[in-house]
């Protein structure tokens, strides 16, 4: 990276950064620092849920599913606004009516305590995870385009969030959420404009759609139904609406935001923002993939996008690396008339047959990497952005889209520790250790446990370098838990008959089968949601109806 | 009273934004419907 893109790097950091810790001073409560005092403004909450959700990975991924499988992944954002509507509805006026600090107090008052730490204790273990994965996955880009060292860079980045999160809670977090998006929004339009400019001249965006259809890139949405199609519109719907449902309505990294706002009315008109803003979001991010597509079918593109691989394979494998860069250098040698044909017929003759090269090429390294590379990752598709970002850019843009990335990752990390932290200390700590909780104030608690999460993410991170695909384990993890707690929350909303005794063991029974499913059947992830949620549902109204009703009518009274 | 009223009708509004999105999105894919072979676009979904 040149001056300006340190400059503009570590500019857009600090301002974030400093702006978060100046936060602190305003800190003097418990409410304060997990709920930012619910004085947050709607349009806030709204832009915070989204900056949450949107961490790093998933803003380069993005990108790269639009290259490379084109615009019907915004189908998966379809059940989206279904669920807002729903948490909205059901959700938000239960936890207003009982002023809680955590989704999972909720439990506490409509089962027992169990059924609540239960629900906790589930959601610390999956989102502990994943805070890992979320500090690892941009640190492991970022080394691996500039070279840094991949520890380093994680251990700093994760500094950095837990910094002012400790400090500066959950006012940092939403004002600091909001510069970021902020930022990561203005970063794409700016790519969006370089892109059409890096396209020949002539071209525009309809000129760069028509290019991707060709391949079929514009189909966003699809209405056959095809069980082995993961992205379509009624696995949008009705997959995408689960999901939603979870991730919103349970998940306390979410729950949070919009629990800080000034009353019901501002929940509900956050996540309506949200629930509005989402599909057009993401599919202007898908679109930037496409039209990087269209770019690309005039430049000459390497083998694969991810440049560490290719170093590795150079210094490894020598004589293979040369063949597969003389191929690549006569796959486009054409490159010119392509560039400047005029001939619509021809022009897509040409292309289609230089992407049907490009892509046997690139099995050829992929299948490769994995046969005799088996600990690198083969994919290459999370680096297809970063490739046009490093390369393509001009100075001070680079940096600021390296800032692009870091914001999505920090804001992400530190709305998850904010929400460890206060699960941690009001479900956890303040609840069953009262003894120990009284040895350190309130405030005190919060802050201790939003450096405690910090330090086990950035511990956890250490160990993602074990796992192959991130984006694979961070949802596999989050669909072998949210089903349970989901059920749960679907329990305690509409069967009013179950209560504690049967919802607990229904719960236990439902996670232990999601576990076996994962360790001994080959069944594909995104199905555990919907088994646990209704094993969860089912089982605990068969328990209410099997177990004695005295029993019941005791825990009520 | 009046609240869950005016709440039914702003849900039904995302409703039908979420309707208006989807019509938008399929009328992009017609117009710029796929016009090669599927084997292509197969391969390199993968």
């Amino acid at each position: 990276m040149s001056s300006a893109d340190w400059i503009v790097l570590l500019a857009t950091l600090g301002i974030i950064i400093i702006y978060g810790a100046r936060q602190s001073r305003k800190q003097h409560s418990l409410n304060q620092f997990l709920l930012g005092n619910q004085n947050t403004s709607w349009w806030k909450v709204g832009f915070t849920v989204m900056a949450t959700q949107a961490s790093a990975i998933t803003f380069i991924s993005t990108t790269g599913q639009g290259y490379s499988d084109g615009m019907r992944f915004v189908q998966f954002y379809f059940g989206l606004p279904l669920a807002m509507i729903v948490i909205c509805a059901s959700f938000i006026p239960r936890f207003y009516q009982l002023k809680v600090f955590t989704a999972y107090e909720y439990l506490e008052q409509r089962f027992d305590l169990k059924t609540r730490s239960f629900a906790a204790a589930i959601f610390l273990l999956q989102r502990g995870l994943a805070a890992g994965i979320t500090l690892y996955a941009p640190s492991i880009i970022l080394s691996s385009v500039f070279h840094w060292d991949l520890q380093w860079t994680h251990v700093f980045s994760g500094l950095a969030v837990i910094a002012y999160t400790v400090s500066g809670g959950a006012q940092a977090v939403t004002r600091t959420q909001l510069g970021q998006l902020l930022v990561i929004l203005l970063g794409m339009v700016f790519i969006f404009f370089h892109m059409l400019e890096a396209l020949p001249q002539g071209y525009g965006v309809s000129a760069a759609a028509r290019i991707a259809s060709w391949t079929g890139k514009m189909d966003a949405v699809q209405f056959e139904l095809n069980a082995a199609d993961r992205y379509n519109f009624w696995a949008g719907i009705g997959g995408g609406f689960f999901l939603a449902l979870a991730y919103f309505g349970t998940d306390q990294s979410q729950v949070q935001r919009y629990l800080g706002a000034r009353s019901v009315a501002e929940s509900r008109w956050g996540l309506i923002l949200n629930g509005i803003l989402k599909i057009p979001m993401q599919a202007f991010i898908l679109f930037c993939g496409v039209l990087l597509f269209a770019v690309f079918q005039f430049e000459k593109t390497p083998v694969h996008f991810n440049e560490k691989l290719l170093t590795a394979l150079r210094q490894s494998h020598p004589a293979q690396y040369a063949l597969w860069q003389q191929r690549n250098d006569s796959l486009h040698l054409a490159l010119e008339s392509i560039r400047n044909t005029s001939d619509q017929e021809g022009l897509r003759h040409q292309l289609t047959t230089l992407n049907q090269e490009r892509t046997r090429l690139k099995s050829e390294v992929i299948s490769f990497v994995k046969s005799s590379m088996p600990d690198q990752e083969a994919n290459d598709r999370d680096y297809i952005f970063l490739h046009y970002i490093t390369n393509y850019l001009p100075r001070g843009l680079v940096g600021l889209m390296i800032a692009v990335i870091l914001c999505a990752a920090m804001s992400s990390i530190s709305a998850e520790l904010n929400a460890l932290s206060g699960t941690t200390t009001v479900d956890i700590v303040r609840r069953s250790l009262p003894s120990l909780y009284a040895k350190l104030p309130e405030l005190g608690w919060s802050r201790l446990m939003t450096a405690f999460w910090g330090v086990v993410a950035i511990c956890f991170a250490f160990y993602a370098q074990l796992f192959e695909n991130l984006i694979q384990f961070i949802n596999i993890v989050g669909s072998l838990f949210y089903g349970t707690v989901l059920g749960i929350f679907l329990c305690a909303f509409y069967l009013k008959r179950t209560t504690g005794r049967s919802v607990f063991p229904a719960a236990v029974a439902a996670q232990l089968t999601t576990l076996m499913l994962f360790w001994l059947t080959d069944l594909g992830f995104l199905w555990y949601n919907a088994i646990s949620c209704s094993m969860v549902m089912v089982l605990a109204l068969s328990l209410e109806w099997l177990l004695p009703r005295k029993a019941d009518r005791i825990e009520h009274s | 009273m009046k609240e869950p009223v005016r709440w039914n009708r702003y849900y039904a509004l995302v409703l039908l934004l979420l309707a208006l999105y989807i019509a938008l999105l399929r009328g992009l894919s017609c117009m710029f419907p796929r016009e090669v072979a599927p084997a292509v676009n197969k391969t390199e979904t993968r």
